[in-house]
């Protein structure tokens, strides 16, 4: 059981379209970042290894979405066995924030968590590297909507310009590992009741 | 006649009943039109085009540039082709959005096919080989990054090849050093249509090393057309290029091996009956237009329209990497491309409100607007949504899940052993099924409530992960997801063969992901081995195989530059079986998923009632503006079928043995009888209805 996932993190990147999830889930991997990223159709992931606390080692899985709203139906299959979300918005877009409230249900509701009140969020306010004078979000309200998803870490982040990006996938990496571990936790006594039905159906499938 | 589509007999008369002698010379070599006139448009230097990048100053005069520069590089130099390129700015005009593309980079076409036509003796050689080789020879290191084909590897391996090589090396086309100015310098940088031929997959140097010998192929294909052409009486001038040859098992051989690329725009619009459809909405498309301009003056279109934002934000990041889709920093109105690809996307948004706008769709429209105007392109966008992927961009994107779900029986019927990553077999090892089980996390539940059928077609309502990736090669028709070349490649079969052929080639991208999964999987062996514990291959849980495959497939079909590696070795390889797969089976498997997930409705998992019912009435509306062309086409695909059943019978025994090997697995490919295989099931779940 221990080598379930091998200690693999799946996180899930969450926002509207264009509020920048490929380009931090680029700078976080790779450290890099460009204009050129085509809008993401489907579901892309990379894989980075993580080191948390610096005494546990872990493969993140971090999993780009296509922001339009229709391919949520689509994701709903990788939605599930998610140890993290992250919830995006940009600063400089005001609808990308007020749906941030809309992702997270989404991601609730298809994820089938446990325990949705513990389930770990971050919500990341990103490009923040823009002029004052476009940013239409405040800092306030976002400490606001932080708090009224139920304290979740909020960092504001520049993928451009790598502001803040190690740090919030730090804590994101350290959320996931808890998840991860609790829910491997927990996991335990849903299996012992799965098995059963399973072997059923072998049985009868079976034909070998 | 011709035996086997992946042996292609070379300029040997005997198959198109034209006796000239296969030689490359001049006199045969089609100069393509400096510019697409396919618009009836002024004509414009195709590597121009829309953008000032290149009309900079040149390198014309550089002394240095000889030494500097060997083949390749002194082909896209040749001084004749200066003038063009400084004539450029006059002959940008505001339209320059139907504008494209000098094909073949005019007198780097005839000067570098001349030199072919002295090196290469191009007498009748089995084109495959002929190709394999040129391109073993010239990019050895190439393919083996590739390791496409262990094939080429062994070429790679012959003595001569390496005495090839090193020549190879020793006249490195492509300095890396900076060049001499930027003009030069940005001109090389891009390929034929606009594109940049680097990409995070592809090194400028492979590109040109590659294209080097794919343009002579592209060049001998033209040949081959225009000699069609003429034997039909229709005209092979590419300014005139309307009109082609009624299908035939012939004319579709020769789609197949690619149209020319002058000549796809109109090949596309007459192969997906694009007139017709036009004919009957005369008028359509100008009212669009002049409805966009008033919604333009409304205060709160943003709430009103919500697609135009996201259409907007999209705008920028579909060919990013594509000179005409580029605003200079110096420019401050945006590029002409933009502006058309904005109309085209808005338009069709209020054409067809149940569609509006889905991202993906700016990928198609994109790539339309390279080779059609306005006008067209949008028919076309119409055509594809609803003709080629009725309901895949659909508010809920049923038509996505049912065409993933229609994969996912294939892959199962065709390619048992990638199926094996996806859904794993019981029998052989029950550790992962457990494993499965378990990580579908909380899903358990469901398992109580579901009927022994629900479990065994799950995978069809419940689609696995690796659908998410799968799913945008559809959306987008594979524009972005493999190289421009082989996409283009791609759209001319889908139009001229239908979309079932999104699925031939889907398969035949997995069925080359084997390879990539066997190479991950013998190093997983051995890093894992001791985690495991378990001496079985597929010892990892499925949930990591899954993510494996998904993995290789978001990326390694970036890789994929040469079309031929994946059209003639694999996709219509006469003993791959799903080379039989043909429209009439694909419709009816749609048909079958579509019955199975409205079944299942209760069971799904993304199931908007709401948004369900747009579907169907959309559909039905799109059938309505397109049935004629259905039927054409249906009728069309029918005749292709039954010809090209014969066909595979007929050649395949002249095919040696083994002709697939060289790429890393070998698997004995018996007739799997897909119909009888459908019936019974269609047949099993009709009983259970009863």
């Amino acid at each position: 059981m221990s080598t379930r996932k091998k200690n693999i993190l799946k996180v899930i990147i969450l926002g509207d379209s264009g509020v920048g999830k490929t380009s931090l889930m680029h700078r976080y991997v790779n450290d890099k970042y460009s204009q050129q990223y085509k809008a993401t159709i489907g579901a892309d992931f990379l894989t980075k290894e993580v080191n948390i606390d610096s005494d546990k080692v872990a493969t993140m899985q971090v999993w780009d979405t296509a922001g339009q709203e229709r391919f949520q139906s689509l994701g709903v299959a990788f939605y599930r066995g998610a140890d993290c979300c992250v919830l995006v918005y940009d600063v400089t877009n005001t609808k990308s924030f007020q749906n941030i409230k809309s992702w997270r249900d989404e991601f609730l509701v298809h994820a089938n968590v446990s325990t949705p009140e513990t389930f770990p969020f971050v919500l990341l306010g990103n490009k923040i590297d823009t002029d004052d004078s476009k940013k239409v979000v405040t800092n306030k309200a976002a400490q606001e909507l932080a708090a009224s998803l139920g304290n979740i870490p909020l960092f504001f982040t520049s993928a451009k310009t790598a502001i803040n990006v190690d740090t919030a996938f730090q804590e994101i990496a350290r959320s996931a590992l808890q998840q991860n571990q609790n829910d491997a936790d927990s996991f335990e006594d849903d299996f012992n009741d799965a098995i059963n039905i399973q072997l059923d159906n072998d049985t009868n499938s079976c034909s070998c | 006649m011709q035996r086997d589509q992946s042996r292609i007999s070379y300029g040997g008369g005997k198959n198109n009943g034209l006796a000239k002698p296969p030689t490359l010379g001049p006199r045969l070599i089609p100069r393509s039109p400096s510019v697409p006139s396919l618009h009836g448009e002024k004509s414009f230097n195709s590597l121009n085009m829309s953008d000032p990048v290149l009309n900079r100053p040149i390198y014309k005069e550089n002394p240095s540039k000889e030494s500097r520069i060997s083949n390749i590089g002194k082909a896209f130099l040749e001084p004749e082709y200066t003038p063009d390129i400084q004539a450029s700015p006059s002959t940008i005009g505001g339209n320059s959005n139907l504008s494209v593309i000098d094909m073949y980079a005019d007198d780097m076409e005839s000067q570098l096919a001349s030199e072919e036509s002295e090196e290469l003796h191009p007498t009748t050689i089995n084109e495959t080989n002929e190709t394999s080789n040129t391109s073993s020879k010239l990019v050895p290191k190439f393919m083996n990054r590739l390791s496409l084909s262990t094939s080429s590897h062994d070429r790679n391996a012959d003595t001569d090849d390496d005495d090839d090589e090193n020549i190879y090396q020793q006249n490195q086309p492509i300095p890396k050093s900076p060049r001499i100015n930027i003009s030069s310098k940005d001109a090389e940088h891009f390929d034929r249509y606009g594109f940049k031929k680097q990409s995070t997959y592809i090194t400028e140097q492979e590109y040109d090393i590659w294209w080097r010998e794919y343009f002579q192929y592209c060049i001998r294909r033209k040949n081959k057309w225009i000699q069609l052409m003429e034997k039909n009486d229709l005209s092979a001038n590419d300014e005139s290029v309307r009109r082609f040859p009624p299908k035939s098992e012939k004319l579709k051989r020769y789609v197949r091996k690619g149209i020319p690329a002058e000549w796809r725009g109109n090949a596309w619009w007459y192969f997906a009956n694009g007139q017709q459809l036009l004919d009957e909405n005369t008028g359509t498309y100008p009212q669009l237009l002049l409805k966009i301009d008033h919604i333009e003056t409304l205060p709160d279109k943003e709430n009103k329209y919500p697609d135009l934002e996201i259409i907007e934000r999209d705008l920028n990041r579909t060919f990013p990497d594509n000179i005409h889709f580029q605003r200079e920093s110096f420019q401050t109105d945006e590029p002409e491309m933009i502006k058309s690809l904005r109309r085209v996307l808005v338009a069709f948004s209020l054409y067809n409100p149940k569609i509006g706008y889905c991202q993906s769709m700016n990928f198609l429209a994109g790539l339309l607007l390279l080779f059609l105007d306005e006008e067209k392109s949008f028919w076309m966008l119409v055509l594809l949504t609803s003709k080629y992927l009725p309901g895949v961009h659909n508010v809920n994107l049923e038509g996505v899940n049912i065409d993933q779900g229609v994969l996912m029986l294939c892959v199962k019927e065709y390619l048992p052993e990638i199926w094996e990553y996806i859904i794993p077999s019981n029998k052989h090892n029950n550790k992962n099924n457990l494993n499965k089980l378990m990580n579908s996390g909380f899903s358990s539940n469901h398992h109580n409530t579901r009927s022994q059928e629900s479990n065994k077609n799950e995978f069809l309502f419940k689609l696995p992960p690796v659908t998410l990736c799968t799913a945008s090669w559809f959306m987008s028709c594979f524009v972005g997801v493999l190289p421009i070349e082989v996409s283009l490649r791609i759209w001319d079969c889908l139009f001229y063969e239908g979309s079932h052929f999104l699925f031939k080639v889907s398969l035949g991208i997995l069925k080359l992901s084997e390879g990539e999964l066997l190479k991950s999987k013998h190093y997983d062996s051995i890093t894992h081995y001791s985690l495991n514990g378990n001496q079985n291959k597929k010892s990892m849980n499925p949930e990591e195989n899954e993510m494996e495959l998904f993995q290789i497939l978001q990326s390694f079909p970036k890789r994929l530059l040469n079309p031929n590696d994946i059209f003639e070795k694999i996709i219509f390889k006469k003993r791959i079986t799903f080379n039989n797969l043909d429209q009439e089976e694909i419709d009816r498997c749609r048909q079958y998923v579509t019955d199975q997930r409205q079944k299942n409705k209760p069971l799904a998992d993304t199931k908007k009632s709401s948004s369900h019912t747009n579907i169907n009435n959309n559909q039905s509306s799109d059938n309505s503006v397109i049935s004629n062309h259905s039927d054409t086409n249906y009728r069309n695909n029918n005749i292709h079928k039954f010809r090209s059943v014969k066909h595979t019978n007929s050649s395949e025994e002249h095919l040696p043995a083994g002709t697939t090997e060289g790429y890393g697995f070998k698997r004995s490919i018996t007739s799997v009888n897909w119909n009888s295989g459908l019936k019974q099931k269609v047949r099993q779940i009709r009983g259970k209805k009863d």
